[in-house]
């Protein structure tokens, strides 16, 4: 993928919609590849395919029945989240910015990853009270099942707050996710003051994020809640480059305006605060990705959208990997890993972009 | 007659931006909407626009308001180039002005959404702008980027379209002499299509060169409105902006105002 130069007021060629996402898609198949393939144990690609034929039934057992194991239950499900998750943060990113028309949004800005985190941390601390009341199984459904309602419920406020006469106003929803960040933050702090040390280790990891929690058991529910947001999101293309003109502009151009905004913040707050409820807090990728997006094939959300999904998928499916090898055989949380590399890229853009400005 | 607004008022809080205004527009024909600032023109263009609705009396547009238009129908026989140009993310102007298509889409081909994309561009003298991007440009050019997305939205290729209306506030605000004629121009042109174009101005001699009829609205009510010649009036006209203003005659037989500077005040 060539970066094409946009010198400022210069011109601007276009890539073709259907090869980009072409070549992202190939890109998040081969990340999802390597990312079955590497580990502690290394599985080539013959013996993958020979596992996979196996399980279909279609040949006998051709690879050792540990290596198979590690495929199937722990890598394969471990990337179909990645992939999914990459994808919805990375989309959700993209349709923020659109909304608020301002390139530095993310999905946090209303409010969805704080109230996750909020009711996250809250059953991890104030839990035990209650969840002994429940079995072993239930018991590992109670964070994520928090932590959904818990984003879905914080959106919904700072909406709620900034409707006005049944018009959502966009700068309010802003500032108010602001102020629900703020008061997020300080529930979280409290919790973390009272927690005691096992509590504390886990919030403190839960808070950095990460994929270990893929399993077969939390995957059927997980996936569709992620997935089916992030795949509605990509129907709103035409209407957020409207957007673009302006909310007044986007109405005389037949846009329903309230419509849209209602339609993307709940499919946002849907989609990032499953992906969250499973995998913690995971930063940078519904910023950045974006963004790289824009610069290198315009900002048409045609091609924005389903390609930030499409290299979402790829990025997250690398990091996680990174996370996985770096220190093995300890693993990394991997929202270190997406700040780590995603901060010092942003100042990068940030910098380039007022050279840009000035030249 | 299709585009009527019969006793509009509008009220916000205690204020009365238009009181009792009753106005038509007529396909084929340009008109003007002057007056001083805060006199409720842009309040009228919206109500005409559908953006809002009037707190008493009525907008109708084919004998149906505005409001109660499919949203996509409405866009395809009403533009409205708003006094805003900021467009966000880093759109080449080809790509704004194609934006105006959308509610096109389904009715018209690909390959006549270009034709008509460059036509736009060419009537709003921007053709050589196509593929900068917009953010980069002047105040002006992104002011004629803006009215060729206005006419690409009205553009039709058959001429069997329903009767269809262009609205321009202030579209000569940030324009260099030469391009305010040239869009006006270019206005002039595009309503003899059967489009009907009403347009919000300041500048009172460039609505008499180019309007058919005016209406003159002061702090809320529509103090006169018909012909042009009629209707822009010295006297009248010095009184709602309360300038000193002659007309002369501008060698073609149309008049031409001049305003005059109030005189110094006297040293104290």
């Amino acid at each position: 993928m060539t970066v094409a130069v946009l010198k400022a007021g210069g011109g601007a060629r276009r890539p073709g919609v259907v090869p980009v996402l072409l070549a992202l898609a190939v890109l998040a198949a081969v990340a999802g590849l390597v990312g079955l393939a590497l580990g502690p144990l290394r599985i080539g690609l013959a013996d993958m395919l020979a596992a996979v034929a196996h399980r279909l039934g279609l040949a006998d057992a051709g690879v050792a029945p540990q290596e198979e194991a590690v495929l199937f239950a722990i890598r394969l499900p471990r990337v179909l989240l990645s992939l999914a998750v990459g994808a919805a943060l990375a989309a959700s990113g993209a349709a923020m910015q659109g909304l608020f028309r301002n390139p530095l949004a993310d999905p946090g800005l209303v409010g969805v990853s704080s109230g996750a985190a909020l009711a996250a941390v809250a059953t991890i601390v104030l839990g035990d009270k209650v969840l002994h009341l429940l079995d072993a199984a239930a018991r590992s459904w109670a964070l994520p099942a928090a932590a959904f309602v818990g984003g879905l419920a914080a959106t919904e406020l700072v909406r709620r707050f900034g409707l006005r006469d049944g018009q959502a106003s966009v700068a309010t929803i802003l500032l108010a996710g602001v102020a629900i960040n703020a008061l997020c933050a300080a529930g979280i702090g409290f919790l973390t003051f009272v927690a005691d040390e096992q509590q504390l280790r886990s919030l403190v990891f839960w808070t950095m994020g990460s994929l270990g929690a893929a399993t077969w058991t939390a995957l059927p529910l997980a996936l569709p809640l992620i997935v089916i947001p992030t795949i509605l999101i990509m129907r709103t293309t035409r209407a957020l480059d409207a957007f673009a003109l302006g909310e007044r502009e986007a109405a005389h151009l037949g846009v329903d305006v309230e419509r849209l905004k209602r339609r993307l913040l709940i499919l946002v707050a849907l989609a990032t605060s499953a992906s969250v409820s499973v995998c913690g807090i995971i930063g940078f990728v519904g910023l950045v990705v974006p963004h790289l997006l824009r610069l290198a094939c315009g900002p048409g959300h045609r091609l924005v959208l389903p390609g930030a999904a499409l290299l979402g998928a790829a990025l997250l499916t690398a990091a996680d990997l990174a996370a996985r090898l770096a220190v093995a055989p300890a693993e990394l949380p991997i929202g270190v890993v997406t700040a780590l590399v995603g901060g010092p890229f942003f100042l990068w853009l940030l910098v380039r972009r007022l050279r840009l400005a000035d030249s | 007659m299709t585009l009527t607004a019969d006793a509009v008022s509008v009220h916000v809080g205690s204020a009365t931006l238009l009181r009792a205004v009753s106005l038509a527009a007529q396909p084929g024909e340009v008109l003007g909407l002057l007056g001083p600032n805060g006199a409720g023109k842009s309040t009228l263009l919206s109500l005409l626009a559908g953006d809002r609705r009037p707190d008493s009396g009525s907008v109708r547009l084919h004998g149906r308001d505005p409001r109660r238009w499919p949203a996509e129908a409405l866009a395809r026989v009403r533009a409205v180039m708003t006094q805003s140009a900021s467009v966000g993310f880093d759109f080449t102007v080809r790509e704004v002005v194609a934006l105006a298509r959308l509610p096109h889409a389904g009715r018209s081909s690909a390959a006549e959404d270009r034709r008509v994309v460059a036509a736009a561009l060419e009537l709003a003298d921007v053709p050589h702008l196509a593929d900068r991007v917009y953010p980069s440009l002047s105040g002006g050019e992104k002011q004629r980027v803006q009215a060729a997305r206005a006419l690409a939205q009205l553009w039709m290729a058959t001429d069997d379209a329903p009767c269809r209306f262009l609205m321009l506030d202030e579209p000569t605000a940030s324009l260099d002499l030469r391009h305010q004629h040239g869009l006006l121009d270019a206005v002039r042109r595009f309503v003899s299509s059967g489009v009907g174009a009403i347009v919000v101005l300041h500048d009172i001699n460039l609505a008499a060169a180019y309007c058919d009829r005016v209406a003159l609205l002061d702090r809320g009510a529509l103090i006169a409105c018909g012909p042009t010649r009629q209707t822009l009036v010295a006297d009248r006209l010095a009184a709602m902006y309360g300038v000193s203003l002659a007309a002369i005659d501008d060698g073609q037989g149309g008049p031409h105002f001049v305003v005059r500077a109030p005189a110094a005040p006297a040293a104290p």
